[in-house]
């Protein structure tokens, strides 16, 4: 018998309403489906557009449930390591400190 | 009856500790699981970067672009990297609310008959007692289990070390 049925009690488990925002990587069933559009209707930031997968600020919150949705496959959190991209933009001439 | 203090002597704090940390395992692999798959995926997802423009104004004032072939670089390279997160804190926290109530009733019925006839008579007298006793009891029980999840710095090495060589005159400067 389960913890709860000694109790008695009705289990419900909620996550905590969170508006912090942070990188993830989306992966979409395909291009069809208007990844764009999806992610800006849960009020996401398309921050890198690859078609069928985005790099977009989200909110956690939103992000826990667009990993649900059926055009989703992959739904998984990034940051972005300062060091590296810093190498990448002086390699490109992103950099305005190191141009190219 | 049991008393209040056996109630919560009876409550399966270890059984719920191991069961929330066994939870917490799991969940943790879970998300470990989800993080090295981004890491895959960051690998393996490549983006097109023109790494060279050249813009050329000719001596008639014309102006052309000439850029050097695309280089498919990784997500990973750019410097992506997958979040790790981690539970850093755990709390159950359980309270009970237990409310015993006791009630006796009595009740007396009582029934006399008479009768007189020719040279008899006849008289009876019942009674009827009955006790009850009631016993009641409601036990109100809450738990909460209360997680922290919090980002951690990757795990060294995630991604290959970066060295870059320039080779072109002057370093790319």
């Amino acid at each position: 018998m389960g913890i709860e049925k000694s109790f008695g009690a009705e289990v419900k488990v909620t996550l905590p309403h969170s508006e912090q925002r942070q990188l993830f990587l989306v992966i979409f069933t395909s291009q069809e489906v208007g990844p764009a559009g999806i992610i800006r209707a849960h009020g996401g930031r398309i921050v890198l557009d690859g078609g069928a997968w985005m790099i977009a600020e989200l909110a956690f919150n939103v992000a826990t449930s667009l990993r649900q949705a059926g055009e989703v496959v992959f739904l998984g959190g990034i940051s972005l390591d300062p060091q590296r991209f810093a190498t990448f933009s002086k390699l490109t001439g992103l950099d305005p400190l190191h141009p190219q | 009856m049991p008393s209040v203090g056996q109630e919560l002597l009876d409550t399966p704090f270890p059984e719920m500790v191991a069961k929330l940390a066994m939870g917490i395992a799991q969940a943790q692999h879970t998300l470990d699981e989800n993080s090295v798959s981004t890491a895959v995926i960051l690998a393996e997802t490549e983006i097109d970067v023109v790494l060279n423009i050249t813009q050329v104004i000719a001596a008639d004032g014309t102006v052309s672009f000439q850029q050097s072939d695309p280089v498919s670089i990784s997500l990973i390279q750019i410097g992506l990297i997958p979040t790790f997160y981690q539970f850093s804190e755990a709390t159950i926290e359980v309270s009970m609310d237990i409310k015993t109530t006791t009630s006796r009733e009595t009740n007396v019925k009582v029934s006399a008959t008479a009768k007189v006839g020719f040279a008899a008579w006849s008289a009876s007298v019942t009674a009827d007692v009955s006790h009850n006793r009631k016993f009641g009891k409601e036990v109100k029980g809450t738990s909460r289990l209360f997680t922290r999840l919090a980002p951690v710095p990757p795990p060294p090495r995630i991604a290959p070390e970066l060295t870059v060589v320039d080779n072109r005159p002057g370093g790319g400067v």
